[in-house]
């Protein structure tokens, strides 16, 4: 899509040539949760503080408008938090193909028989990469973009035939 | 429809800044009516009720209506890009919260239409007055309240993206000013805003559910609703100053084509400001009747701020000094903001000494003061913003000439409506009043003059940016030499509709 963007790419490393690889896909977070929380929260003190500060002079009404907004950023704070760690960590050994997909609270791991796996690109609400198996589907590469989505998926469906 | 349901970080900021015209060429009509009025002494085109209800909402558009949400514009158009994100971090929320202001601002004008017309209470609607308008000071309560709400939502996620979505390698030290003055403006909001809520709140109840916060009559305290309104209303000036001092701090660097001096200094003098600016607000309020130690403890905490902003202004005369200065229009409003809010910082420094307050308190010197640092301060911060971006945004080159114009009879006619006001309010005319003694009418003739010739200096104004969309030559990726951020260096121009759906890396 922005082909034009002279950007340094972050490289999909897969590790050596021939046998498995490991390869773990994150989205892009500056903050950990932790300091993202220690910011909302300070901010709610703050908000709260000054609403009580307000109370013990006669004008309480202010306290539960920085109620509200305390909530407002705990809701940020869950909103955002919840998949700040997401990843999936996609490894190939032995024959084996394994899946371990973290969104928001649940983690999840998949097996697959990776001579019987097929890597499909579908372009239903954007490029979107399915790994099929005889039984089961498994949507990966959720945390790239369009673009590297299909490099990934050229690549892993290269590697799976080796 | 697309710009209905839009949550492209651009399409918002474009929003904001359309609307925000918009609101500024009301809120000016308004100043002009103030001014027809004042050109004469006697009364000659309003009745004073009316008069009353313009300056109210003149103060309340200008600051809600237009300077606020112009820097939102710019907030949304450039923290993504500069930070390296692809959007805002909450673009649905982002939707909602611009699409709250028109219908505030649409409340604020029906009010005029109401029975008993707008309120007239001022800007700052100090009680027990606002207990005796009519049912336009609930509209405007209500538009208040929403005003509010869309700033805080916009403040969280503001905070949520320049936290968490900075490119790998973009630190904190290492963002653009303008980052970093959004970033302490979006605190400031969450801390104030809530005051704000609760004093119009209690305003209301006081009207209709039988409380009596401030209502004198019930047992309540009319100076409670100053304190209430100021701790909210003194953040509030460095809500609207300090993104206008992010945009100047990208602005100058790049047209004297070096780094910006005392990078670090500048972000510890953004957050001082920010933090002392809630320890000054009772010095709005010197004349209520207050401990001399009050008076000396708000005296000295409010000269506290010209350290900060001292090094500020240093800072951004040392980026100059021995630059390779050139002057296009963005650089030519950088540098009338330089002068002309330094200014305003002056008189400010003198209304916080508490003799001299109490002498010109609630005069022409006081209006005149705060308009340095609205006008001249944020507004041509503003501008500055926008001649500097605009081929960025649209991908055509303003033109040059008219921009230069358009600057000159802004600085021109700016000073002439409002430098005079300080002499009016050192020979003692009250703010806020219709009709005035013949010794005044030479300086408020001339500040009429000015404030029709700036008004009519902004329809230049709007041609050149329509005139840059529809057919202004093409821009290069990066117009101007000195310009260092991501959105200049790893950008095209006009920037594509998605950008950065991969972060850069920031060495
Ligand atoms: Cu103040």
């Amino acid at each position: 899509m922005d082909g034009s963007q002279n950007i340094p790419r972050r490289e999909l490393a897969f590790l050596d040539e021939r046998g498995g690889f490991s390869l773990t896909l994150k989205r892009n977070c500056s903050n950990s949760p932790a300091g993202f929380a220690c910011a909302c929260g300070a901010l709610a003190v703050a908000a709260l503080a000054i609403g009580t500060g307000f109370a013990l002079a006669g004008a309480w009404l202010v306290l539960p408008f920085a109620g509200l907004e305390a909530l407002a950023l705990g809701a940020a704070f869950v909103l955002y938090a919840r998949h700040a760690a997401d990843y999936e960590r996609i490894e190939l050994g032995a024959g084996r193909l394994t899946v371990e997909v973290a969104d928001a609270q649940r983690s999840a791991r998949y097996e697959l028989d990776a001579r019987r796996v097929q890597v499909c690109v579908r372009n239903e609400h954007g490029v979107r990469v399915v790994l099929r198996g005889p039984k089961e589907e498994l949507e990966v590469g959720r945390n790239l973009d369009a673009e590297a989505r299909l490099r990934f998926a050229a690549e892993l469906d290269k590697r799976l035939r080796i | 429809m697309r710009w209905i349901t839009t949550t492209n970080h651009k399409d918002i900021g474009t929003l904001y800044l359309w609307f925000s015209f918009i609101m500024f060429s009301v809120g000016g009509l308004m100043a002009v009516g103030i001014r027809m009025e004042l050109f004469s002494p006697g009364l000659q085109v309003m009745d004073p009720d009316f008069f009353n209800q313009l300056t109210t909402m003149h103060g309340l558009i200008m600051v809600f209506g237009a300077i606020m949400p112009v820097f939102v514009g710019f907030a949304n158009w450039q923290i993504p890009m500069m930070i390296g994100a692809p959007d805002m971090a909450f673009a649905r929320l982002n939707n909602w919260s611009f699409w709250l202001l028109p219908f505030a601002a649409t409340l604020l004008v029906l009010s005029f239409f109401m029975p008993g017309g707008a309120p007239g209470v001022g800007w700052t609607m100090y009680a027990p007055l606002t207990v005796q308008m009519g049912i336009g000071m609930d509209l405007t309560i209500f538009a208040v309240h929403i005003l509010g709400m869309s700033s805080i939502l916009g403040s969280i996620n503001i905070i949520t993206t320049i936290l968490n979505m900075r490119a790998p390698g973009m630190t904190l030290m290492k963002m653009p000013l303008f980052v970093w003055t959004w970033l302490i403006t979006a605190y400031l909001l969450v801390a104030a805003m809530p005051v704000l809520a609760g004093a119009v709140t209690m305003t209301l109840t006081d009207r209709h559910f039988g409380t009596s916060f401030f209502n004198a009559a019930g047992g309540g305290d009319p100076v409670l609703y100053q304190h209430v309104f100021w701790f909210f209303g003194h953040p509030e000036v460095y809500i609207i100053a300090l993104p206008g001092f992010g945009v100047i701090s990208q602005v100058i660097p790049a047209f004297s084509r070096k780094p910006l001096f005392g990078y670090a200094s500048m972000v510890y003098a953004t957050s001082a400001i920010a933090i002392i600016s809630f320890i000054v607000w009772a010095h709005h309020m010197y004349t209520v009747g207050m401990p001399v130690t009050g008076q000396l403890f708000f005296m000295y905490a409010t000269m506290l701020v010209a350290v900060p902003t001292g090094v500020k202004v240093f800072n951004w005369v040392a980026t100059m000094w021995k630059g390779s200065l050139t002057f296009e229009t963005p650089m030519l409003f950088a540098c009338g903001f330089l002068f002309m809010f330094t200014l305003g910082g002056f008189t400010g420094l003198v209304l916080s000494l508490v003799p001299i307050d109490i002498q010109v308190h609630d005069t022409y010197y006081v209006v005149a003061h705060f308009h340095y640092v609205m006008v001249a301060g944020a507004l041509f911060a503003a501008f500055a913003g926008i001649y500097f971006w605009i081929p960025k945004w649209t991908g055509h080159m303003y033109n040059e000439t008219l921009g230069k114009i358009h600057f000159w009879l802004t600085l021109v006619f700016f000073n002439m409506i409002f430098f005079v006001q300080h002499f009016l309010g050192l020979a003692g005319m009250p703010r806020r009043i219709p009709d005035y003694p013949l010794m005044f009418e030479t300086w408020n003739k001339i500040s009429s003059l000015g404030a029709f010739g700036m008004g009519l200096a902004q329809l230049l104004f709007l041609y050149v940016v329509i005139d840059c969309i529809r057919k202004g030559a093409p821009a290069p990726q990066k117009p101007w030499e000195g310009a260092d951020s991501l959105e200049w260096t790893h950008l095209p121009t006009p920037v594509p509709y998605h950008t950065f759906e991969t972060p850069p890396v920031v060495k």
